[in-house]
């Protein structure tokens, strides 16, 4: 795997004074660091700008609406209280994965462990997808929304983490390596077995 | 999965591929039916998951702010503490049940019966002021 694809993160700016590649401010830790020095309302902007996203990806995590917001305000609530400690040894959206993971794990572990979906049917607009074909309609992406939850909560732990936080976060390979305290080499092949197995269930499901 | 090169079609879908090694693997995909069938599987799988992101994205949910969460950090915490309560006053509870309902021993019988009890019975009234023994009734 080439080194230079995957510094794909931080944009660059030039210096005005000497032509240098300056790195681009990041916004996230702009808020954060206000947010360590006691404005709440940089930590509020931050939740704001990841609030839709964690939500949706507690959803396919957790896999029950009635826990998503519980999981999400445990996470920024976490985020809040361990701020402090924050270094930026890895960036704010990473750091932010890695505790909604966490959060999402102790969620699993505190409930019993529910059997993979048994006689589980995709639905036409997702068969429609796997084929190729697009799905237009809201009501269409919603039963997608649930047929992907359903195959995401029949997969080992491990791989659904990987395949949420690749596929649906869009995390690099090595930020998904420090989300997951992972060597950047094993992010790969475990994404590669996550795949296999996310393929395997969706044709058992009929897709 | 017979061709080596189909486990990185992942790798190339993510561009986390080096471009000598991009450039290698769009060459072989001209002639592998296989890679090019895994990336296009791998392409719609991806495609199903991004539509079902979108649509949960879109899902109504509670408007966060820091004093929701210093209100969650309260009630965790008054949830501790009753629980804390709540188990200090269930051993509490039944240990006095027990000392309170613990039947009257052999074991106290023989020491009342036994030569120190009695002593030591005389000793403590004994060692009680003569003037507190008469106001307690203990002497006439």
């Amino acid at each position: 795997m080439g080194s230079c694809s995957l510094n794909k993160g931080a944009p660059v700016l030039a210096s005005a004074d000497h032509g240098e590649q300056l790195p681009a401010p990041d916004p996230d830790l702009e808020l954060l660091r206000r947010a360590q020095r006691g404005d709440d309302t940089a930590f509020e902007e931050l939740m704001s700008r990841y609030s839709d996203l964690f939500h949706a990806l507690a959803f396919f995590l957790v896999g029950r609406s009635s826990d998503v917001e519980d999981v999400v305000q445990e996470t920024f609530l976490a985020a809040y209280e361990s701020m402090g400690s924050f270094k930026a040894r890895s960036t704010v959206k990473t750091w932010l994965s890695a505790i909604l993971l966490n959060h999402a794990a102790l969620y699993h572990r505190s409930r019993r462990r529910r059997e993979p979906a048994q006689g589980l049917s995709l639905s036409e607009p997702s068969r429609a997808l796997l084929n190729g074909n697009a799905a237009s309609s809201p009501l269409a992406a919603s039963e997608v929304k649930m047929d992907v939850m359903a195959v995401l909560q029949a997969l080992q732990p491990a791989h659904r983490e990987v395949v949420v936080l690749r596929e649906l976060q869009g995390l690099s390979y090595q930020e998904i390596a420090a989300a997951l305290n992972l060597p950047a080499g094993t992010v790969e092949s475990r994404l590669f077995r996550a795949r296999q197995e996310l393929k395997t269930r969706l044709r058992e499901y009929g897709g | 999965m017979g061709c080596p090169h189909c486990q990185q079609m992942g790798a190339l879908l993510d561009g986390e591929l080096s471009a000598s090694e991009r450039a290698v693997k769009e060459a072989h995909l001209q002639g592998c039916f296989e890679c090019t069938l895994e990336l296009q599987e791998l392409q719609r799988m991806s495609r199903l998951l991004s539509v079902a992101l979108e649509a949960a994205r879109h899902a109504p949910h509670a408007h966060l702010s820091c004093s929701r969460l210093r209100q969650r950090r309260l009630l965790r915490w008054s949830k501790v503490l009753a629980f804390a309560a709540s188990l200090f006053f269930a051993v509490s509870g039944s240990l006095l049940l027990e000392t309170g309902a613990r039947p009257y021993s052999s074991t106290d019988i023989a020491w009342e019966q036994s030569a120190v009890a009695p002593q030591l019975l005389s000793v403590r009234i004994d060692s009680i002021d003569p003037v507190a023994q008469k106001l307690l009734g203990m002497r006439p």
